[in-house]
């Protein structure tokens, strides 16, 4: 019987090592890029109604590219979105996680904050995301999670500097993932990790290394509409795919090659399944079909 | 049996199988372990690194599969004095100073030190470049220096020091050799205006950051174009009081042009002249300049024929520059015991006047001793001058004062105004008249003192001048000929009244032997007389020694200016009686009413229908030795016997050994009385003969001298 067990060990280990090794390329292929005088920018997001939202905080200001095509500047009113990172579309209202400044803003569509949420503990926001009736916060500062409730206060968070699972160095993006778990690139340990909405049974979704079903510098994750987990890797420059159990799923290729984006940050996919990805280094924005 | 062996053979072959198993397992286990060790990383010596260094030098994870790698391909992205090395490039930099980590997107964005700048212009030393060559971000960082917050830590993780501006000299040492760059290093007045966020080295000292955003998009704090006027004048503020002064070329030359260098198109007056780096030559000049000229070669760059300035050309005529070292600090000027007296000694180029006090708004003003962008003016005080001749400050209480009204008079009637020292003195021009054969001293003084303006007149009957003296102590006078000859400044010294009496500045002063501007007090010894004529000192002690408080021994009888003869500058008699220059002179004292009435001259006068021969016309010697006169004064040829035929009344013996008189007044006789020769050597015998003794020794008796 041990030794039953153990072949069914070995043949599952190998079955992995073949599945992992047999990973799909998945085929993208280039809709567009959108350059709007970008200088450094950092995220997107997208509303129901098709519009996505660019974060340029380096020109203080939000470019909105209507699904029309039309290019609109949103350029805050009375406030400043210098050097802000996040941006997310989150019930209906676009959040700004205002970096340098230990705030999230809300920001209507002509630029006026009307929602200032001061963050404690210093905390310096890199991205938001919703999670139900709360938003999660990443904190580059203090390398934590935290979790405001629907009246923006701070729940509670968990975390802290290190290198175990469930520690994190630098938390960057993040999403929410299938199975109501949040999802959250953890930058300097190079990996993506996954986990409940309180914090808990942490998972590692994608490894840190330079191969293929590795990560780097995770940067933006978004979920297209077979629920994979496309990472974004701001060093190689690959989007790579993988499950909510941490199955590499594959890599966006094009034209036969692996995408190696622009130090790619903000990603995010619409309703027809195009992925909007930031490539800050090139200050664009490029679109991608997933085939 | 059979089930046995079967059971048997199978329980062995299972044994087998299970052995074969466990050595599979066992092999396997070893290579899962070898294999998991192997996953470890190693830099390129071999030795295991941990997973923080792998956070950067990427190329040292191990085993990395080739068909799997996602790593750009990249051969040696970095050099490092010039061999190739595997290490971070920008992009690494980037992936955490995205704003994730950190963020740095400003520098990345900067204009200044951007990647791929190329350093031709630069002298790199020790710094790594990427593999073209170009700077990148760890051409001045590197994440394993010392954190800033630890002693000898390198904000921000540079690779040298910044706060004495080493990391910029590796490149940049051409940029900051001293005088044609700006200084850096150098202690900066707090009262400064630069922004609160400015770099400054240690103790407050100006570094090249304090001007320069290492990343940034402007090259230099503040200035966006080419008009740095807003940054030099946050430390040198004082500098500025130069625009729209002749010396602000952007006004004063806004429409002509140069090849001379300067840029004077734009609205920054420094920029004219100065560079900030890479000067022609010190004081980051922009232009260049004779290097024979020394540092006047600033000035006369355009103050000569063909320069800018040549509207006001520089003149070797006036104050000496260059040749002359100060002995003395002149704090005032800002000079130093030992520094050369050069054109800035006096002037400063970017304040046309003094404290600023005369606001400029128009340039190419005639400029005046009050502004000319001089350091002190030259006003009733004489500042400027004074800074340094400061012996010649007694005049500022003395008639030759420009407060006192007479100067007060002349700036009126000639609708000028001049300083204590320019009124005579110019400074880049001759004062004293030399084109002319004239005595430039005589025509100097006689400027005011002619008769015809406010100054006391010395026009008639003075001491002569122009005529070669010798002079015991050297007196001046001026050169002609290669001669020194006698001249206003011989005895005088305008600038030095002397003792006075006097001390009101108000109140025209009354000259005597004490003051007067002599060059040598002439009192109580008249030490100025005697110094050109020595021989007539024997008059001291004499019997004619009638000095007195306020006169010297000399100046009862004679007057240097406005005298009664033109010979022998006798002093006026008033109405003393006597026929000729002489007795009136005489008996100015020598009368009842006189100073020497015990000496009454009773029988005096000599015919004078007798025409005779001086010495010189006869042959016979010096006319000295037997001076005559005619109405008009001394006669070279034939005259009357007078007084001074027979008396020298500057020595009362002709012997030396009686000169000197005892303390009370002797009776003179034959040897003394101030006889000029004894009896025998005058021409007397020639026309009285025998009697000439006779007549001779009761000469000033009417009576007795008719015996014979």
């Amino acid at each position: 019987m041990r030794f039953k067990k153990l072949l069914i060990v070995v043949l599952a280990t190998s079955f992995g090592l073949v599945q992992s090794l047999i990973a799909q390329e998945v085929s993208f292929s280039l809709v567009r890029t959108l350059e709007a005088d970008f200088n450094f920018p950092t995220d997107l997001c997208g509303n129901d109604r098709g519009d996505v939202f660019v974060l340029d905080g380096m020109n203080d200001r939000v470019v909105q590219l209507k699904t029309s095509g039309e290019v609109v500047e949103i350029r805050p009113q009375r406030e400043s979105i210098y050097k802000a990172v996040g941006i997310a579309w989150i019930n209906g209202d676009l959040w700004i996680a205002d970096t340098p400044r230990s705030r999230l803003l809300k920001m209507e569509m002509n630029g006026r904050i009307s929602q200032i949420v001061k963050l404690d503990h210093q905390t310096e926001p890199v991205d938001v995301a919703d999670m139900g009736d709360n938003m999660v916060v990443t904190d580059r500062l203090n390398h934590t999670i935290t979790v405001l409730d629907k009246d923006f206060k701070e729940k509670y968070y968990w975390g802290k500097r290190g290198e175990k699972v469930g520690e994190f160095i630098n938390p960057g993006f993040l999403a929410s993932g299938p199975e109501n778990r949040i999802l959250i690139g953890d930058i300097l340990n190079r990996r993506v990790v996954s986990f409940s909405p309180s914090g808990r049974y942490p998972q590692i979704i994608a490894k840190p290394g330079v191969e293929k079903g590795q990560i780097f510098r995770p940067k933006g994750i978004a979920l297209d509409s077979q629920k994979r987990i496309w990472v974004a890797d701001g060093y190689t420059g690959a989007l790579q795919a993988f499950s909510i159990s941490g199955k590499y799923l594959g890599i966006a290729t094009s034209e036969g090659k692996s995408l190696a984006l622009s130090a790619p940050m903000g990603v995010f996919i619409d309703k027809q399944d195009r992925l909007w990805v930031v490539e800050s280094f090139a200050s664009k924005v490029s679109v991608w079909r997933i085939k | 049996m059979g089930g046995g062996v079967i059971r048997k053979q199978s329980q062995r072959l299972a044994d087998q199988m299970m052995n074969t198993s466990k050595r599979l397992i066992v092999v396997f286990a070893i290579l899962c372990l070898m294999g998991a060790f192997a996953q470890g990383q190693h830099n390129p010596d071999g030795r295991k690194v941990s997973l923080d260094c792998v956070t950067c030098h990427v190329t040292w994870h191990d085993n990395i599969d080739p068909q799997k790698s996602l790593l750009p391909k990249m051969d040696a992205p970095i050099q490092i004095q010039g061999m190739p090395a595997r290490i971070a490039t920008a992009a690494m930099c980037f992936t955490c100073h995205d704003g994730t980590v950190k963020d740095s997107r400003q520098t990345f964005a900067s204009s200044n030190h951007q990647m791929d700048m190329d350093v031709k212009h630069a002298n790199i030393k020790d710094l790594p470049l990427d593999k073209n060559g170009k700077i990148y971000c760890g051409t001045c960082h590197t994440p394993h220096s010392l954190k800033p917050t630890r002693n000898g830590g390198l904000a921000p993780f540079l690779r040298m020091e910044k706060m004495n501006s080493a990391i910029c000299l590796d490149c940049h040492s051409n940029q900051a050799k001293s005088h044609k760059n700006h200084p850096i290093k150098v202690k900066v007045s707090p009262d400064n205006t630069m922004a609160e966020n400015t770099f400054w080295g240690k103790d407050g000292t100006m570094e090249c950051m304090t001007c320069h955003p290492i990343h940034g998009t402007e090259s230099v704090v503040g200035v966006t174009g080419n008009d740095r006027s807003e940054l030099c004048s946050s430390c040198h503020e004082a500098y500025f009081n130069i625009k729209l002064t002749d010396h602000d070329l952007t006004s004063s030359l806004m429409n002509k042009s140069s090849d001379i260098g300067p840029d004077f198109g734009g609205h920054d007056p420094c920029a004219a002249c100065h560079v900030s780096h890479g000067g022609q030559a010190e004081h980051m000049w922009a232009m260049e300049i004779d290097p024979k000229a020394g540092e006047n070669g600033y000035c006369i760059g355009c103050h000569s024929d063909n320069g800018l300035g040549q509207e006001k050309t520089f003149s070797h005529a006036g104050h000496p520059v260059s040749k002359i070292k100060l002995r003395k600090n002149i704090p005032a000027l800002g000079i130093k015991a030992g520094d050369k007296l050069l054109c800035k000694s006096c002037h400063d180029p970017h304040q046309w006047e003094f404290s600023n006090k005369h606001a400029v708004n128009v340039s190419n003003e005639e400029g005046t001793e009050y502004t000319s962008f001089l350091r002190l003016p030259d006003d009733a005080q004489g500042q400027l001058c004074v800074a340094c001749h400061a012996g010649q400050s007694s005049m500022f209480n003395s008639d030759h004062s420009v407060a006192r009204e007479g100067f007060q008079q002349l700036f009126r009637e000639s609708n000028t105004l001049n300083g204590q020292c320019t009124v005579c003195h110019g400074a880049h021009t001759d004062a004293l008249d030399g084109s002319t054969e004239d005595d430039p001293y005589t025509v100097l003084c006689m400027r005011c003192h002619d008769g015809q303006h406010f100054a006391t007149s010395v026009v008639h009957n003075n001491h002569p001048i122009g005529v070669p003296f010798e002079s015991k102590s050297n007196l001046h006078g001026y050169n002609k000929d290669s001669q020194t000859l006698l001249s206003c400044n011989t005895c005088h010294d305008p600038h030095k009244w002397g003792q006075t009496v006097e001390k009101s500045q108000t109140v025209d002063l009354k000259g005597d032997d004490r003051n007067s501007f002599l060059t040598i007090s002439n009192w109580p010894e008249p030490k100025l007389c005697l110094d050109c004529h020595p021989e007539q000192g024997t008059i001291l002690n004499s019997d004619h020694d009638l000095t007195e408080e306020d006169r010297s021994a000399c100046s009862l009888c004679h007057a240097p200016h406005n005298a009664e003869t033109e010979y022998g500058i006798l002093a006026k008699w008033g109405d003393a009686p006597g026929a000729s220059f002489n007795e009136k002179h005489c008996f100015s004292c020598h009368s009842e009413q006189g100073s020497a009435s015990a000496k009454l001259v009773e029988g005096y006068s000599h015919p004078r229908e007798f025409g005779i021969l001086t010495p010189p016309a006869r042959g016979t010697g010096d006319w000295l030795d037997f001076p005559l006169f005619t109405e008009a004064g001394p006669s070279m040829t034939v005259g009357h016997i007078d007084c001074f035929t027979c008396h020298n009344p500057h020595s009362w013996s002709y012997k030396t050994k009686f000169q000197e008189l005892g303390s009370e007044n002797e009776e003179g006789n034959d040897l003394t009385s101030f006889l000029r020769n004894p009896s025998q050597l005058t021409l007397c015998t020639d026309c009285h003969g025998e009697s000439t003794l006779w007549k001779y020794n009761y000469y000033h008796d009417p009576v007795k001298r008719k015996r014979y």
